[in-house]
Parts: structure tokens; sequence; C-alpha cells
């Protein structure tokens, strides 16, 4: 078997789809914070500030708490009724850290960057473009992935 | 001798993108070195996937060997994104990021084929 059948396989073969999705997920986060960081590193009057990073980090913490959780965790095979409470109250949380965060980002686009005319727009966009980067990863990263085919 | 043809292209193929990557930084007439930070990532885009292989052989799968692949996604996307982010900056021109970006489709296809090869003996990188 050469190289590009190899290639071939890894790609479509046994467990290719979480392999592919995981690879889409991290594209998708690190894109994300790599369009703050250009953004950053061209504001010579530091439009950005530290209050607006928390967004795209707030951001980052959901996304960690939505992927701590796996499916089993709150089916109905998880006999510790306790412990499937508190991993949905988890869930839930990771969740509404996440939209809350790109309803932030809206919303600094909006009042502290568009309708300001000492700030130039374009930053506001690379600030709502991280969150909803971020996000996206975050739900590909969850939903995308077939937890059946772990072997563990 | 395929195991040593494939090290010799191996490391012909580093050295001419490496070259590339010198060019990136001395071409300009000012000397600026932050293109070689790509390196860095070089080393961590191949740790993450070498680290979970040694837990999850074949093609198996687990949360670990997907978040070693996320992982390693992030920093070759991270690899092709300093040198844009640098010349959008003005800190280096775009040309040594263009000769950035060449070093680095080089030096991941080279990485890339040496990890898709048939299993050696004693298992390959990936």
């Amino acid at each position: 078997m050469g190289v590009l059948d190899n290639i071939a396989l890894h790609f479509t073969g046994d467990a290719s789809r979480n392999r592919n999705t995981s690879i889409i997920a991290g594209l998708l986060f690190f894109a994300g914070w790599w369009v703050l960081i250009d953004a950053m590193s061209i504001d010579g009057k530091h439009q950005i500030t530290t209050g607006h990073v928390f967004i795209g980090i707030f951001g980052t913490i959901s996304f960690c708490m939505v992927n701590a959780v796996k499916g089993e965790h709150i089916s109905d095979e998880n006999s510790s009724e306790s412990g499937a409470r508190i991993a949905k109250i988890w869930l839930l949380v990771g969740f509404l850290m996440g939209f809350a965060s790109i309803i932030a980002a809206i919303w600094v686009m909006i009042d502290d960057f568009i309708n300001n005319e000492k700030k130039d727009g374009w930053f506001g966009v690379a600030l709502l473009m991280q969150n909803v980067f971020i996000l996206f990863a975050s739900l590909v990263y969850k939903f995308g992935r077939n937890e059946e085919e772990w072997n563990e | 001798m395929a195991t040593l043809k494939a090290l010799f292209i191996c490391a012909f193929l580093t050295c001419i993108g490496v070259t590339f990557l010198i060019l990136a930084c001395a071409v300009p007439t000012t000397k600026i070195f932050y293109p070689f930070f790509v390196l860095l990532f070089y080393v961590l885009s191949v740790l993450p996937v070498f680290i979970a292989r040694r837990t999850t052989p074949g093609n198996e799968t687990n949360p670990k060997s997907e978040f070693a692949h996320f992982l390693t996604a992030g920093m070759v996307l991270s690899a092709f994104a300093l040198p844009i982010v640098l010349a959008h900056a003005l800190v280096i021109t775009w040309t040594a990021s263009i000769l950035t970006i060449i070093s680095n489709i080089i030096n991941y296809g080279t990485i890339f084929w040496y990890a898709m090869r048939d299993d050696e003996p004693y298992g390959s990188m990936f």
C-alpha cells in the first residue's frame, strides 16, 4: 500500500469522521484567536481593550466546559442521579456562556465600534469573527464526533 | 534500504524547507528573524499526535487522540497565520511572508508524507 493509499485511508477509513471533525474544530478555534491577534497587532490606538479580549476568553472557557461532558454523562445509563444533574447544569452553563459571548461581541461591535466615530469598525468585526469561530469550533467538536466509535 | 531512502528524502526536503525560512529572514534588507518562530509550531504540531499514538494504536480513536488532532490542526494553522499577521502588521515584508509560507508547505508536506508511510516494524511516527 502506497503513501497516497494511506492518506486516503486516513481520511476515509475507520474512525475518520471523528478525526476529520477534530481537525476542522482545531482549525476554526485557532483561526478565531489568530483573527483577534491580527486585529490587535495593527491596532495602533489601543481600540481593543482588555475587556474585549475577555469576551473571547469566556468563549474559550465555554468551549472547555461544553466538551468536558460526554454523552453518557447525561444519558439514562448514568446511574448517579446527582451526577447526571450536575453534568446537565455544567453543560447548560457552558452553552449559555458560549451564546452570551456571541451576543456580547455583537453588542460591542455595534455600540463600541460601528456607532463610535473615533474607532475603526473593522476591529469590532474582528471581535465578532473571533467569537463566531470559537463557538462554531465548540459546536463542531461537540456534535460532529461519534462517541460510539471511542475505544476506551 | 527503503528506510534509508525515506530518511534521505526526509532530510533533503527539510533542508530545502529551512532554506526558504532562512531566505525569509535574510532576503529583506533588514534582517528580521521573527519568521523563525514557526519552528516552534513545527515541534508543537508533531508532539500531540506522537504522544496520543502511544496510547491509541492503529486506526482506533478516543477523546485523547482526537484532541491531539485538534491541537495539531491548530499548530499547523498557526504556522501559516504567524507570517501573515507579521506582514499585515508591517513587521516583515510580504516577500518574507510568502517565503515562510513556502517553507511551511514544504516542511509540513515532508512531515505528512513521512507520517503517512506504511508502519515500520517499530511503528511509524504517527
